[in-house]
């Protein structure tokens, strides 16, 4: 049997893939942060899934989780680690606390490094086994830096940065590391950002702030299923060649192709005159 | 007069391009940890450098050099630009470092630069008489190009990267830009620093591509690396220039370490840099063959 560890399952794209995997004949660690996130997968799968409780911030919590795998594997070799859990931290970048910055690296990114770390010795097996894989599942925001989602998006870039030194580094154990960038998907994730907004009023950049929630709010019906990014997670798990990564984005021309292929000055102003960042919006108050 | 902030001005690039600004007529702040370096840089550039006290991750002290400079500004008077410079460097291999180095390389790259940027903002916005100041950030080309073994400092550069896009459009409404350059290998005294720290590998399988990447860095890369002064000069022009490029990169042996790695396909280019850096699984095999004949021999 093939045993996944995946982080983040209790909605959005980690859930999806849970089911997607087990489907496909998996077994699946599925990590999580509280007993009763897990409750609802451990009973609809109980031969497939076992939970790992622990919070991405909690370096113990990862190391007992890689015992319990570690056991269960009873010397068989694990095939893949998907770090998919991720937190948003949203707000002007001008007003962002240092709190704020730490919380979002810490579960954006220190975390999933941290989890690469701990279950090295399991993908890279023993002798004669083969060595499994590892997928970061990033973002489209750390490639295109959207207004108010700067904390998220750095650390996100920061992730595919070390992308690219992970797959160097580990590539003389054989273990593989690819990457998979979703764009917009329909997740819980602008639910999540409606709370700060109260947070910034009275700034300069509490309208511009608002616009961008009204058309967040706007856009929620529109995105990726999350069973399409599953489907990459998948590819990337188990095709014999894998890319190096997977960009997977809602709109290719739109979201992807425009954005990253005109002049950025000009993606600035357009952006700017959506989101009222220009700077005669703040002379005409 | 016209003022400028520089972070991290005791030596290296930040403290030639302090000299290079105030041959320029500027008079520049510049950002020191030590008391120590404060007097020396009085003593060395005169009147025309204001030492803040301050270490980027300590935000009270940044407070304070935020009044200390208000107090030296002249009614009317802003800051025209402010030089994100200041910076660490934690290298090894990612498997063998701890979340504690995570968290110090990315709070003095990151989080610091982004404290010292807002804690500067409002004096960097426009005056009657001046126009909004610019923030300049210098980053590395190790944010397009992340080598193994510099993966942390990659990363910071990579976040920081995104940070000056946000920055830029958010800032927009002050008209405050935000320039992001990628600074190629430097002569400089960097090498030194870090060739202690082999050592502290030599018992991973890392520590012969370690030396390899060192060696090479000692031989190819900062011989053929950028002046100081060049870099000062190139962050002279782009704030006094009218319409800066929001990034760029500048470097010596241009096609070698920009042209190619950007332009080859990745997996390609992984299987060139295993090849350089005796990362490939072979080397490893290698490796472990010659340890243990040369253990053996001691043995008997």
């Amino acid at each position: 049997m093939r045993h996944i560890v995946i982080t983040g399952t209790s909605s959005g794209i980690g859930y999806a893939t849970v089911k997607y995997l087990i489907d496909r004949g998996f077994y699946v660690f599925g990590c999580v942060r509280t007993e009763k996130d897990a409750a609802e997968l451990r009973k609809a799968y109980p031969q497939q899934f076992s939970p790992l409780v622990f919070d991405l911030i909690d370096e113990e919590g990862i190391r007992t989780s890689v015992k319990e795998v570690e056991q269960h594997l009873d010397g068989q070799p694990l095939f893949g680690l998907v770090n998919n859990a991720a937190a948003v931290v949203s707000g002007p970048i001008a007003h962002v606390s240092k709190e704020d910055m730490f919380y979002q690296f810490e579960v954006n990114t220190f975390g999933p490094l941290n989890l690469c770390q701990a279950y090295f010795p399991l993908l890279r097996g023993g002798e004669g086994q083969k060595p499994g894989r590892i997928v970061n599942v990033t973002s489209l925001s750390g490639e295109i830096a959207m207004p108010f989602l700067g904390p998220y998006s750095a650390s996100k870039r920061a992730l595919m940065s070390m992308n690219h030194t992970l797959r160097r580094e580990f590539y003389p154990y054989g273990v593989d590391v690819i990457e998979v960038v979703p764009g917009r998907v329909k997740t819980g994730i602008i639910e999540k950002l409606n709370k700060v907004e109260s947070q910034y009023a009275g700034s300069d950049f509490e309208e511009p702030m608002q616009r961008r929630m009204e058309t967040a709010m706007e856009m929620r019906e529109f995105g990726l299923e999350p069973e399409v990014i599953s489907g990459a997670i998948h590819t990337a798990l188990t095709v014999k060649n894998p890319k190096y990564r997977y960009v997977k984005p809602d709109l290719y021309f739109k979201g992807y192709r425009l954005p990253t292929m005109l002049p950025q000055r000009m993606i600035d102003r357009i952006l700017g005159k959506q989101m009222r960042l220009l700077p005669s919006f703040l002379r005409s108050k | 007069m016209k003022h400028i902030l520089i972070t991290g001005v005791s030596s290296g690039i930040g403290y030639t391009s302090a000299k290079y600004f105030i041959e320029k007529g500027f008079h520049v702040f510049g950002s020191v940890r030590k008391e120590a370096d404060a007097q020396r840089l009085k003593t060395e550039l005169g009147d025309s450098i204001t030492p803040l006290l301050f270490d980027v991750v300590d935000e009270p002290a940044i407070a304070k050099a935020v009044e200390v400079a208000k107090a030296k500004l002249e009614p009317g008077e802003n800051i025209a630009g402010l030089i994100a410079n200041a910076g660490i460097h934690i290298p090894g291999p990612i498997l063998h470092l701890s979340r504690d180095d995570m968290r110090n390389q990315f709070e003095v790259n990151v989080f610091g630069a982004l404290s010292v940027i807002q804690a500067f903002v409002p004096l960097m916005r426009q005056t009657d008489s001046q126009k909004p100041g610019r923030v300049i950030h210098v980053s590395s080309t190790s944010a397009a190009i992340p080598l193994p073994y510099s993966s942390l400092y990659a990363a910071t550069k990579s976040a920081m990267h995104s940070l000056c896009d946000t920055l830029r459009r958010e800032l927009m409404l002050y008209e405050i830009d935000v320039i992001d350059i990628y600074v190629g290998p430097v002569k400089n005294d960097m090498v030194s620093k870090v060739s202690i720290y082999a050592e502290r590998y030599k018992d991973t399988d890392y520590y012969h591509s370690i030396t390899a990447r060192l060696e090479n860095a000692l031989k190819n890369t900062i011989p053929k690396g950028l002046t100081e002064r060049e870099v000062a000069k190139v962050l002279h022009d782009t704030l006094e220039k009218a319409k800066p490029k929001h990034r760029f990169a500048i470097n010596k042996d241009w096609f070698n370490t920009w042209f190619l790695p950007n332009i080859l396909p990745i997996r390609f280019l992984d299987k060139v840099l295993a090849k350089k850096l005796q990362l490939r699984p072979e080397d490893f095999a290698a490796n472990k063959t010659k340890e243990k004949s040369t253990s053996s021999v001691g043995q008997s």
